[in-house]
């Protein structure tokens, strides 16, 4: 009896945890795109008063951020640039393995990797109009994943709290 | 052995080698391969590099490099220039494609066109160690007059050469009163040594040379072209003394006046004047007791006296000495160190 009692807590407390886990992963990925809408607005501050280098922007935009998204950014600025001999297109390929992103939602990666091929490309002005267009970009579909966060997350709880029930039931 | 410059007569016809007034230039005047390596081969595309590389012997002196697309790179060496068209068997073929100018030149401008969009518009950027690179391909001229660089299809990287000591046997032949330099026109074709010789006189009279009745002076260097200094994130790449105020890339007639009022400089250097603007500055700059050195295109003064502008500031006695340059021995040939003759 103490067994199947304690078995039964185990098998609750797993499947509880599963879902509070899962429900953690989806708010990692929403604080990762805040991370990148902050790292993005330091850049686009760097870029447009400041007229900082590129790779001196990424960094100071990156130890704004914070996280991986900040970790990305300063590698970024490590890599590319007259010190790095990338381009920052280059440089994304070589840290995207180093890095670990995979809290970030695939449109957020999507969005960082189609900004690099404009950055440093353009004029003053046209370069924080891209900046400012991903910023749009993550904040949108950041707005629509907290809607969403807020029915998932609770959703994950549930399913684990209440898998974990009906997996003793069974079992029992 | 050097000997004394002449100071009179028409300057500087044709004069035959063994002229006493002719200075050969310095030993160090072409060493520039510790810079090429260092500095410019790191930024051009791993197979030009390493062509160039097992061609070229080490320690080659290398004044620039020039990539054009499509077309063999260039290597320009002292006396002659080397193409690299395979044309001999330690002569490789390197053709730069466009797509390596547009990479080169993503990595020269450290990624960052948004910043240097007025060196952009001039046709030139500055590396760190002070170096040039030169801008080619498509211009487009915008309403506003303002000239943009579109499709860049060459680059030329021309290696800065601080030369230390170059202006130093001609400090004595340049002294003027109060213990400074006098006003004095530096005078050369291009890729002769002018700025060479300006940066060094800059530093002399930052650091002041006893020997030569020179004390130190405050400096303010108008550098409109990032030439003198070469400025890299604002701060010299070449030694300019240690008192030295450098004013980066702005119009030299506006910066005469800045640094004027700013800074109160003992004597002010700029480079390559110009027009009207130029002159009245250096006029008024003269005038408020700085000592000016300038430098002007030409071969010699005969020439620098048929520009209108630089003929009223020969003519009006603002500048008392003059130097002309010439390649002739190398450049920093001195043909002529002395007194500016009024006629």
């Amino acid at each position: 009896m103490f067994l199947k009692l304690a078995g039964s807590f185990l098998l609750l407390g797993t499947a509880a945890a599963a879902g509070f886990g899962t429900a953690r992963g989806v708010e990692g990925q929403i604080e990762e795109l805040r991370r990148l809408v902050t790292a993005l607005q330091a850049l686009s501050t760097e870029v447009s008063y400041v007229l900082k280098p590129l790779p001196q922007a990424l960094t100071a935009a990156g130890q704004r951020a914070g996280g991986a998204v900040g970790e990305l950014f300063c590698l970024l600025g490590s890599r590319s640039g007259l010190s790095g001999r990338r381009t920052p297109e280059d440089a994304l390929e070589t840290v995207l393995n180093e890095t670990c992103l995979g809290e970030l939602p695939r449109l957020a990666r999507e969005t960082i990797g189609e900004l690099v091929k404009s950055l440093g490309t353009s004029g003053h002005t046209e370069q924080v109009r891209h900046i400012d267009m991903s910023i749009d970009r993550v904040r949108s579909f950041l707005s629509s994943m907290e809607v969403e966060y807020g029915k998932r997350a609770r959703m994950y709880r549930y399913l684990g709290v209440l898998g974990g029930l009906m997996a003793v039931i069974v079992l029992i | 052995m050097i000997g004394s410059p002449a100071r009179t007569g028409v300057l500087p016809a044709p004069a035959p080698p063994n002229r006493s007034s002719v200075y050969s230039p310095p030993a160090s005047w072409d060493a520039g391969w510790e810079a090429f390596e260092r500095d410019i081969l790191p930024l051009v595309p791993d197979r030009i590099r390493l062509g160039i590389l097992a061609s070229l012997p080490r320690g080659m002196a290398v004044n620039e490099l020039r990539l054009r697309a499509g077309l063999p790179v260039c290597a320009v060496l002292p006396a002659r220039d080397i193409l690299f068209d395979g044309s001999g068997p330690s002569v490789p073929c390197l053709i730069a494609t466009g797509e390596e100018i547009g990479r080169t030149l993503s990595l020269v401008s450290d990624c960052s066109y948004y910043a240097l969009e007025s060196e952009f518009a001039n046709g030139y950027i500055t590396i760190p160690g002070g170096h040039r690179v030169g801008l080619t391909g498509q211009a487009a001229v915008w309403a506003d007059g303002t000239v943009r660089i579109r499709d860049v299809s060459g680059l030329s990287f021309r290696i800065a050469r601080a030369v230390k000591g170059a202006g130093a046997r001609l400090a004595r032949e340049l002294a003027g009163s109060y213990g400074r330099l006098a006003s004095t026109l530096i005078v050369s074709p291009p890729g002769a040594g002018k700025t060479t010789l300006l940066r060094d006189l800059c530093r002399i009279s930052g650091e002041g040379m006893p020997e030569a009745g020179i004390r130190p002076s405050q400096v303010g260097i108008v550098d409109e072209r990032s030439e003198i200094a070469a400025c890299y994130g604002g701060i010299p790449q070449h030694d300019v003394g240690p008192r030295a105020d450098v004013l980066d890339r702005c119009p030299k007639a506006r910066g005469i006046m800045m640094v004027m009022r700013s800074m109160g400089p003992e004597v002010i250097a700029t480079d390559e004047l110009g027009g009207e603007e130029d002159a009245r500055a250096v006029a008024a700059a003269i005038s408020g007791g700085a000592v000016v050195l300038a430098t002007c295109h030409g071969n010699d003064l005969e020439q620098v006296r048929k520009r209108p502008y630089s003929r009223w500031l020969l003519s009006e006695g603002y500048f008392d000495k003059a130097v002309v340059l010439s390649r002739r021995k190398g450049p920093g040939t001195v043909e002529y160190a002395g007194d500016l003759p009024r006629t």
